[in-house]
């Protein structure tokens, strides 16, 4: 009782002084109370937040025939869960829909051959699940059991319409075959198509799906031309295709999307307002996993054509930003021989689309490696440990205007560099867009709250200098870093992959050490 | 009234495509035991579905004289210091056997199975004039895995008591193995 009385005081404390002390971005945590749950089971979904609280979705690693729903209220404190076990059919995903979720399960009917996707509209009151209504199948005739396709889902940008949809079962040499149904937000069926797409299953391989709020379909492809090799002659031997289903399906055309010479090395794609499509990424002129540069443009959706068409070159000194003397010289001198240096191992995360057009493209350092040690003991006999890091880097973001031009491109320094792939949970970042500015919530260390080009960057820690931070890229690209908490303090170890905007200003952070699991309120006043 | 109605036809409608019943836990299944035959046994069993989820299974084979020992033995207890601690079976033994197995199942991730069940199997073998006759107690645990619409593959494991004896000479055997069954089923 006493132990829990001095963790109340230590963090009203936090909080306090958090909200009390000068910040430099204007930031109100609350951090709700502990809770436990059984180290088998992880949050798959929060979903129905409100003023009054949010519910989770847990499930049970490698099972999917059991849900356990929990109801948080507004102090973030467990109130109610329910454990719902399914005796045949199994789970596949929620949709956060408004009034109330929508939880997906599917069943294998072994006798019609059929694989059918159910919804089941969440009861809030009960924590419970009702009245399945069904809303897809796909046929599995000619087929086992367990290749009966697989369910996903896309929502439209205002949140009115849902795609559903299904890949058929798979037989090689045989080209891919789809099933989509477009929804209402009710799951009123407003169309559905069966597609089969143009091209060798071995050489097209999908890459995205989207839909407007027209209830348009777009699906993004990478198309080789021959063989499924990246480069032919130093060049790039693919092309990416988006294909269109427009008019509930009925009118389809093809766009195809190159750049010149430039292997596009992430494509991500969103449709604007103009319903023209708005295709960012990174490029490479190597063709390996570095990439020199960024590209936007828009296309236009009558015409196919490409317009506000700009790539931008990383140049030396933003590729050397924040690095070592060591690699800044390296990097001056490749470049002096012309020998063009490009980022290594970047991986395109997020396009933010502005309202007023143009976009924001963020991206971050991903790689791991592994070495080994060998260690002799007494008798002679000699051990080989192999080790694997896993290292999260900088955060590089462009900033795109509506003309297509590259305003600025800038980074944020970071270092999380874990020994094991559990630890990568509490690694990467989660960004919120809001008032033309960019906010980058991660963990660090408290010595990088000062760090200033030439210094030595700290590695995240998790002990008694680790904190959540939080980083702002303002509309002309200068940034600021502040303190959120210290997480051995507060005992609260945030994973932020796992947040949830719930509003323009809030957002819910999630936090886990081993049993032991903490919600948590970030409030952004700036 | 209307709406009832709708409820009911929904009712109706969920529950047929819920209805593979006869499919799921089928009603009558044959399988061959592919690792008895290494061991030098034709195994071959029936399956019947008692309940929803409770079988029963009933099986019957033959030994060959090319016997080879169980696999898994991690206990013995011979009470006759002549023999071995190992079985006193050897190659050249020849007989044949019944089991009967109660079992409970129920579905996994991806449509897989899972069983845990009681099984009781009798052996009768002849070697060097003698008659040996064998009790074994199990309990087992399968998973099964469709590979067709009507051909599964069953992998069974658990733990066995074997009592072996003879009413020719005083020899009582006791035995604890790992048994390691992979079966291919036929849905009739």
């Amino acid at each position: 009782m006493l132990k829990k009385i001095i963790q109340i005081i230590i963090l009203t404390g936090i909080i306090t002084s958090v909200s009390a002390q000068e910040q430099k971005i204007k930031t109100k945590v609350k951090i709700g109370e502990e809770f436990k749950s059984s180290k088998k089971v992880y949050i798959s979904k929060l979903f129905n937040s409100s003023e009054e609280g949010f519910y989770t979705l847990k499930l049970r690693y490698r099972r999917d025939d059991e849900i356990i729903l929990n109801k948080f209220n507004s102090e973030l404190k467990l109130i109610k869960e329910n454990a719902i076990k399914f005796t045949k059919k199994e789970y596949q995903f929620t949709i956060d829909l408004k009034p109330s979720a929508q939880i997906f399960t599917s069943f294998r009917n072994n006798k019609h051959k059929i694989h059918y996707l159910f919804a089941h509209p969440f009861n809030e009151s009960e924590l419970s699940l009702n009245e399945p209504k069904k809303v897809m199948e796909i046929p599995f005739e000619n087929s086992s059991v367990h290749n009966a396709g697989n369910f996903d889902y896309e929502i439209s940008p205002d949140s009115n319409k849902i795609l559903l949809y299904s890949n058929h079962p798979f037989k090689a040499n045989e080209k891919e075959k789809f099933s989509f149904s477009v929804f209402d937000k009710e799951l009123n069926l407003i169309w559905n198509k069966t597609v089969t797409f143009p091209y060798s299953d071995k050489l097209f391989s999908l890459q995205d799906f989207e839909i407007d709020n027209d209830g348009n379909l777009y699906i993004l492809g990478k198309l080789y031309n021959d063989k499924v090799v990246e480069k032919r002659n130093g060049k790039p031997n693919y092309k990416y295709i988006i294909l269109s289903y427009k008019n509930n399906g009925n009118v389809t055309k093809e766009y195809k999307v190159e750049l010149e010479n430039k292997f596009i090395r992430d494509l991500t794609f969103g449709i604007n307002n103009q319903q023209d499509f708005v295709c960012a990424g990174f490029y490479s002129e190597k063709g390996t996993t570095s990439i020199k540069g960024s590209y936007y443009f828009e296309i236009d959706h009558e015409s196919g054509k490409f317009l506000k068409e700009n790539t931008k070159e990383f140049s030396p000194s933003f590729i050397s930003k924040y690095k070592s003397e060591r690699t800044k010289k390296k990097v001056k001198r490749k470049s002096k021989k012309g020998k063009a240096p490009e980022l290594y191992e970047y991986d395109f995360d997020y396009l933010f689309m502005k309202d007023e057009g143009g976009a924001l493209l963020i991206g971050e350092q991903y790689y791991s490696y592994t070495y080994s040690t060998t260690t002799t003991d007494a008798n002679g006999n000699t051990t080989t440990h192999w080790h694997t890091r896993y290292v999260y880097g900088d955060i590089i973001v462009i900033n795109i205007d509506k003309s297509g031009k590259t305003i600025w491109q800038e980074k944020i320094p970071k270092k999380q560099v874990v020994a094991s792939y559990k630890a990568t949970n509490y690694c990467s970042y989660y960004p919120i867009y809001r008032n033309n500015a960019l906010y980058i919530v991660y963990n660090d260390n408290k010595k990088n709250l000062e760090f200033s080009e030439g210094q030595k960057l700290s590695n995240v820690t998790f002990g008694k200098n680790g904190i959540a931070a939080i980083a702002k890229l303002d509309e002309q690209g200068s940034m600021t870093k502040d303190f959120l908490f210290s997480q051995k303090e507060t005992e609260f170890f945030v994973q932020p992959i796992m947040s949830e905007q719930i509003s323009q200003n809030d957002l819910i952070l999630y936090g886990r050490k081993r049993k032991k699991q903490k919600f948590s309120y970030l409030k952004i006043l700036d | 009234m209307l709406l009832f109605s709708q409820i009911l036809i929904g009712q109706n409608n969920n529950d047929y495509y819920m209805d593979d019943e006869e499919l799921l836990v089928p009603e009558h299944i044959v399988k061959l035991n592919i690792t008895g035959l290494i061991l030098g046994r034709i195994d071959c069993y029936y399956e019947r579905k008692l309940f929803k989820s409770i079988k029963l299974e009933a099986g019957a084979g033959v030994q060959l004289p090319y016997y080879s020992k169980e696999l898994g033995f991690i206990f013995s207890n011979p009470n006759n210091k002549s023999l071995s601690e190992e079985s006193p079976l050897r190659s050249g033994v020849s007989g044949f056997h019944w089991s009967l197995q109660v079992m409970t199942t129920r579905r996994t991730i991806n449509s897989y199975f899972i069983s845990n069940g009681i099984r009781f199997r009798k052996a009768y073998y002849s070697y060097d004039g003698y008659t040996f006759k064998q009790k074994e107690y199990s309990f087992i645990s399968a998973g099964r895995m469709s590979i067709h619409p009507k051909w599964s593959l069953e992998l069974a494991s658990g733990v066995s008591f074997v009592h072996l004896y003879t009413e020719n000479i005083d020899l009582n055997w006791y035995g604890v193995f790992i048994p390691l069954d992979l079966k291919l089923i036929y849905k009739l």
